[in-house]
């Protein structure tokens, strides 16, 4: 019998197609990496669909928050990809004095996130950003599209999302706009770990269990907490994910401080 | 985005059958079509939780939602997560037996 494609072909075939579609039709684009699991694998597609290189800039948001051991993973991995790297940090509101040790987590997410976003953008006048978000995460990422228009203000229109019928997307953006291109939309967490299984993708050590603890999904490291785990292998990750009953993101503080958190960070901008 | 699903199934050699495509994880992909109102996220809702597929806590989110709404327990929540939609409800069209 002749090999079926697998599921994981099909995933990253969709996402080469995005990632061509985009670089096609937009003249300034830059890819935000966050050195997380998904944001590996994003990269991994651009090198697959590029032939070997990422052939726009990464984006390293910088929240002065950041895990030691991320930090380092990042130094390695603009190396070993050859990446041009960008880090921006919000120094205005560091200055300022916002901070999660004396405000809430989505104040210091919105001005140390999404406001940096708005003022590298602003310097670099990118006109697409290809995020790593997935459907799976979260209720109002569920509700994306693989191009997603944002407006000057950075808002997210989410009540009148254009249709993509036929893979026509909404390829193009006023002055000051931007669009977000989104190639793992489709993709689970378990997809995305069966991928990097599969292609030996680089990923921070902190995703496997050290002393019964291991972290699921990485943020700032105020408010991301790991979660009681033996897994210290892919094998092992998978497995547990195939039981477990938690939510991925059920350790990261912004999403849960008040009702509709994710929206409001979202529609302003978020990620 | 489904055009290798399309032009797979012009060709019985190559299709997989429910068994095969179950052993390779090739998801089962459902659409619901229907009217506004008419129920589609309260049944899929519906549908989420009797299969126990939903995330720990996902229930009491929703209570919680409706609760602020001042209405009874809502499926259609579990997949209505903005505030707009929950706010649009004005019908409870589910029976949270």
């Amino acid at each position: 019998m002749t090999p079926h494609r697998s599921h994981l072909d099909e995933l990253e075939n969709q996402s080469i197609f995005i990632f061509r579609e985009a670089y096609h039709a937009f003249k300034n684009i830059a890819m935000p990496w966050s050195m997380g699991k998904d944001s590996n694998v994003l990269i991994w597609l651009a090198r697959k669909a590029f032939f070997g290189r990422v052939p726009f800039p990464v984006l390293h948001i910088d929240t002065t928050y950041e895990f030691p051991e991320m930090l380092e993973f990042r130094e390695w991995a603009k190396e070993h990809h050859n990446l041009n790297l960008i880090v921006k940090i919000n120094t205005e509101a560091r200055e300022r004095g916002i901070g999660y040790e004396t405000h809430d987590p989505v104040t210091v997410t919105h001005e140390l996130k999404t406001v940096a976003l708005q003022q590298v953008l602003a310097e670099y006048k990118w006109d697409a950003l290809i995020t790593g978000i997935r459907r799976d995460e979260d209720p109002t990422r569920a509700k994306e599209r693989y191009f997603s228009p944002r407006n000057a203000q950075f808002e997210w229109d989410y009540k009148d999302q254009p249709p993509e019928f036929w893979g026509q997307f909404a390829t193009s953006s006023a002055k000051g706009e931007h669009v977000r291109v989104q190639p793992l939309l489709d993709w689970t967490e378990v997809d995305v770990w069966r991928y990097i299984q599969r292609e030996n993708i680089p990923i921070p050590q902190m995703y496997f269990s050290r002393n019964g603890k291991r972290f699921r999904s990485l943020g700032c490291s105020p408010i991301t907490h790991p979660i009681e785990s033996n897994a210290s292998n892919i094998d092992e990750i998978i497995a547990e994910l195939e039981a477990t009953k938690v939510g991925e993101r059920a350790g990261r503080a912004q999403d849960h401080y008040e009702r509709n958190a994710m929206q409001k960070l979202r529609a302003k901008g978020f990620l | 985005m489904q055009k290798a699903n399309v032009q797979r199934s012009t060709s019985n050699a190559q299709r997989p059958t429910p068994t095969e495509q179950r052993d390779i994880g090739i998801p089962l992909r459902i659409v619901f079509v229907g009217h506004v109102d008419h129920g589609k996220s309260t049944l899929i809702g519906r549908i989420l939780h009797d299969t126990d597929s939903l995330p720990e806590g996902k229930i009491d989110m929703v209570k919680k939602a409706c609760a602020a709404e001042g209405m009874e327990f809502e499926f259609a929540f579990v997949l209505d997560a903005l505030l707009e939609e929950q706010k649009q409800s004005t019908r409870p069209v589910t029976r949270s037996s």
